[in-house]
């Protein structure tokens, strides 16, 4: 089953948004793409198709038995990436004070 | 971490965050082996990918250039690849879906870096032919 949680970036108006596909060992693959940008045109149409194919990707493997969790990330601040940089940062902290954080194989 | 970047335009690429600078970067398929990306944007979106790599953690970009490279008889030659292409875009969806299911099985043991893009040389074979 799915688990989408959404994570508040200081400073920035769109949270970071989290689908974890759970899998049966320690370990994450985690597949991200950008959620906010300022385009327009074809190059607008190109940045939703990107950030679509995450949803899309859940609803293809969510039904497959996985070793690893599968996390889908839309990642805000696409400039200067606010959004990867406070995950980690957070990523980072939980792992120092021991919480369960996602292990890379 | 895999990083999606602008994917539909033109058949993905991958480059480790390493290879921003190096001039021959990695691809996938028999696309231009010889010229980089468009430094601008695609460093841009290199840094979420560079961030993981800095704690640690395996970072792949899949790019999909502004330009799709075709074989002349003179060589090859870049032509503009600026649009969504649905084909192509369903191609990269049918490929990141044999990418995943590839990678969770593969992704164990030493040389993991290189298992990250050798499970997407074989899903792109993969799905080449289905």
């Amino acid at each position: 089953m799915a688990q989408i949680t959404e994570q508040t970036v200081p400073g920035n108006a769109l949270n970071i948004v989290i689908c974890t596909l759970p899998g049966s060992e320690p370990g994450s693959i985690i597949v991200s793409a950008g959620i906010d940008y300022h385009s327009t045109g074809d190059e607008l149409l190109v940045q939703n198709a990107t950030l679509e194919m995450l949803p899309l990707l859940v609803q293809s493997l969510n039904s497959n038995k996985r070793r690893y969790s599968l996390v889908l990330i839309a990642f805000t601040g696409e400039k200067k990436q606010e959004g990867s940089r406070y995950y980690l940062l957070q990523l980072m902290g939980e792992a120092a004070q021991g919480y369960p954080r996602h292990d890379i194989p | 971490m895999i990083f999606l970047d602008r994917i539909g335009r033109s058949p993905v690429r991958y480059l480790f965050p390493s290879q921003t600078t190096e001039p021959r970067i990695s691809h996938l398929g028999a696309y231009d082996t010889t010229s980089g990306h468009d430094p601008t944007e695609l460093n841009k979106r290199l840094d979420v990918a560079s961030q993981f790599e800095h704690k640690d953690i395996l970072s792949l970009t899949l790019p999909s250039p502004a330009y799709s490279v075709i074989q002349r008889q003179r060589g090859p030659q870049r032509m503009p690849a600026t649009t969504l292409d649905v084909p192509t875009y369903y191609a990269t969806y049918n490929l990141l879906c044999v990418y995943l299911l590839r990678l969770d099985s593969s992704l164990k043991g030493k040389k993991l870096r290189a298992r990250l893009s050798e499970s997407l040389d074989v899903a792109f074979r993969t799905s080449l032919t289905h």
